[in-house]
């Protein structure tokens, strides 16, 4: 089978033209070894199936971005027979720049030529026989957007995979750099006699890539300095010439976007209208999806209800049926019961991706963010912290920056999730009746400061910091195809299941034995369980914070199954029956003073509450997005650690008051 | 090279200003993906946005949000 493989400029519409050959069907992994993104799909063109691969949107192939690496690792492997290069007719000059990087790559290239319509709006020409001749590869105009072309495009790429010689144009420079690329070739003929592009490996030892000189070493002298801005400038020489001849009509001027941009982009204006999306995002996610979201629990206690009743007409072992019920029918649903917000959440994302506003995100907000050192675009995923970690740890993909995905992972559990709400109604309605508002808010505001705080010191410590790195292109203003949007939920919303499916799946199964297992065997009395004999084990380490109660630890235990939990397991654990009644929180206080657990004590709770390690779902979802145990398990250490730090101070400090 | 007074770098132009670049100062990590943007010397720049942090500059036809700090390497001499 052969493998196509479409590389392009980032929006370029790459990955619509993917799509619209794929379809949904897809795999989406990483790349060996580093969390980018690799997508492969398959299709059939006149008996002959390809394996079609999606490669990271790039502007050129230098080793200093880790996409750029996987890109070009994956053109001059054998892996791949031929090259779509997936082009934005109404940015030609950009983007030609990376195609005669491909053709030097000597590889098959074939140009799809997208957005000829823009171009065609504007009163534009692209001359289509002048084009291919200048570059010597087949180039055909394509809409990726309204299916066109699709068929011409395969046609001419199967055409060329046939066709046994190379790309026919070479770019020349000039006769210093040809002279010295002629002796570099000469000695990379001697040491590496199997080497199928000599010339570009010479090209790049020229551009003293660093990769290139650790694969392919040269005795010293050869390469004497490095040429990379010489040989960037006489591809883009060569550009303005393709330029001059292919471009009729002169450009006019690109009224919409920036129209549009006077507003969207305003110094002043900007920002409140993006605060406004937010919200309204905010609004459709967790409004919206928790409406949908009561309705999607009713339909999963129907479920468990009928699986239990099922269970038991079976005359099944109670302990077998509790695990089903209990422990993964109430995990896995727990998990499932996200998915309306999700769903929405991701809607929304994906389409202020599509219309281009996204990039714009990362401007407006690039003041504020940028004193903490992440990119302007990290304040969506911190915003739906305040929702649910889930969504807003799977947010982060869309930041460009490793390092920044990385730092908002750590923080985003700091933010008040929604299923920490009930433990705040509960403690700060019971110990401060009158200020209870007022106590919830501190945490709110508490999680907030120590996020801040955390990223600044994060920023502080950097030692390779680069301020003000804010690069990012602003596409033009469009309207967003609804295949790409929905191919983009549909992605998300899979992910989200499979992780339901299994990591969860064993998270619910754990956390149901150490609550129902314990040294007499199967328990339902969670006194005598496996958990409370840890939790007492534990007390040890919470007793510097206030919270030194074996019912303490266990209610928290629970808590990583979900954090309204803790509420829950309180109840059980202190033998309150109905905690949601006024009455049973009255019993509940004086039974707590008793044992002296006073204010001090349940705001040091609802501080720690606040800050430990997020709930399994996630933690599943740290794990799928950093891809891997390690990072998990950093974060999840580093979350604890604040969390104790804090409460520690909080209540040594203030108990001595 | 020696320059007279009227090359500036890209932060000091003013919005809707247009310049040709004479050179970018930066670490040669940034310089480099700067060039492979089309950030050659003698190409057209113009500035369409402003604001304390960042900008917005048009060259090759695309729109760049950029920071400050990328801003002032950039030397330009306005049109």
């Amino acid at each position: 089978m052969k493998t196509i493989a479409f590389i392009g400029n980032p929006n370029s519409g790459k990955t619509t033209l993917f799509n619209a050959y794929t379809g949904a069907h897809l795999k989406v992994a990483n790349w060996p070894g580093v969390t980018v993104e690799k997508k492969e799909g398959a299709m059939k063109y006149h008996n002959e199936s390809y394996k079609l691969v999606d490669l990271p949107g790039t502007y050129s192939l230098t080793c200093y971005t880790m996409e750029e690496l996987v890109a070009r690792d994956f053109i001059v492997s054998d892996e791949v027979d031929l090259l779509i290069d997936v082009v934005d007719a109404s940015s030609l000059e950009r983007n030609l720049y990376l195609t005669l990087q491909l053709i030097e790559m000597d590889k098959p290239v074939v140009m799809a030529l997208n957005m000829m319509d823009i171009v065609t709006k504007r009163g534009m020409e692209i001359d289509l026989h002048r084009l291919p001749e200048m570059l010597g590869i087949p180039v055909i105009a394509v809409s990726a957007r309204n299916r066109k072309g699709l068929d011409v495009l395969i046609h001419a790429a199967a055409h060329h995979l046939d066709e046994k010689e190379g790309n026919a144009f070479i770019l020349h420079y000039s006769e210093e750099i040809e002279g010295l690329l002629g002796n570099i070739e000469l000695a990379l003929k001697n040491s590496y006699p199997e080497l199928k592009n000599p010339r570009w490996v010479a090209i790049k030892h020229l551009e003293m890539d660093e990769q290139i000189q650790k694969l392919y070493p040269l005795k010293q002298g050869i390469v004497p300095k490095g040429y990379g801005s010489k040989i960037t400038d006489r591809k883009y020489r060569y550009i303005e010439e393709v330029m001059e001849e292919v471009l009729v009509n002169q450009e006019k001027i690109q009224v919409r976007t920036d129209k549009l941009d006077a507003i969207m982009t305003h110094k002043i204006w900007g920002l409140p209208i993006f605060l406004c999306i937010m919200g309204l995002i905010f609004f459709l996610t967790f409004t919206l999806g928790d409406w949908l979201k009561g309705y999607f629990e009713l339909g999963l206690d129907a479920i468990t209800q009928l699986t239990g009743g099922i269970l038991e007409g079976l005359h099944v072992h109670p302990i077998l049926s509790s695990l089903i019920l209990d422990g993964i029918l109430a995990g896995v649903g727990g998990m499932l019961s996200f998915l309306p917000n999700i769903f929405i959440l991701f809607l929304a994302l994906a389409f202020l991706e599509d219309t281009g506003y996204m990039a714009r995100v990362a401007y407006v907000m690039d003041g504020v963010m940028g004193k903490l050192g992440v990119s302007g675009k990290a304040f969506i995923p911190m915003l739906l912290g305040f929702g649910c970690s889930v969504p807003a740890v799977m947010a982060t993909r869309s930041l460009e920056d490793p390092k920044d995905r990385w730092r908002m992972t750590l923080i985003i559990p700091f933010m008040s999730c929604s299923a920490k709400i009930p433990i705040y109604v509960l403690f700060a309605g019971m110990f401060f009746p009158k200020q209870a508002i007022l106590v919830s808010y501190s945490l709110y505001i508490l999680g907030v400061l120590v996020a801040i705080i955390c990223a600044l010191l994060m920023h502080f410590l950097d030692k390779e910091k680069d301020n003000q790195r804010l690069l990012l292109e602003l596409p033009e203003y469009k309207i967003p195809s609804l295949q790409t949007v929905l191919i983009f939920v549909w992605e998300k919303v899979k992910d989200y299941l499979t992780r339901a499916g299994t990591i969860i799946l064993l998270a619910s199964i754990f956390m149901w034995l150490l609550l129902n297992l314990g040294p007499n065997g199967f328990t339902t009395d969670i006194t005598q369980s496996f958990g409370s004999i840890l939790g007492k084990y534990l007390v040890f380490l919470l007793a510097p914070l206030g919270l030194g109660y074996w019912q303490i630890s266990v209610a928290l235990l629970g808590g990583l199954s979900a954090k309204e939990v803790v509420v829950s397991s309180f109840a059980v654990l202190f033998g309150i029956a109905n905690l949601a009644s006024p009455q049973g929180a009255n019993e509940l206080v004086p039974l707590l003073g008793n044992i002296g657990f006073g204010p001090l004590n349940a705001y040091c709770l609802m501080v720690f509450a606040l800050l430990y390690p997020p709930c399994f779902a996630a933690m599943a979802t740290i794990k799928r997005e950093t891809g891997s145990w390690k990072k998990l398990g950093i974060a999840a250490l580093f979350q604890l650690g604040t969390a104790w730090l804090v409460t520690f101070f909080i209540y040594q400090i203030a108990s001595r008051f | 090279m020696y320059y007279t007074d009227c090359v500036k770098n890209l932060s000091e132009l003013n919005e809707e200003e247009v310049a040709i670049l004479q050179e970018i100062n930066l670490p040669l990590k940034t310089r480099r993906r700067l060039e492979a943007l089309g950030l050659v010397p003698g190409t057209t720049l113009s500035l369409l946005q402003k604001k304390a942090t960042a900008l917005v500059v048009l060259f090759r036809g695309c729109r760049f949000a950029m920071g400050k700090a990328i801003a002032k390497g950039i030397l330009v001499k306005p049109l």
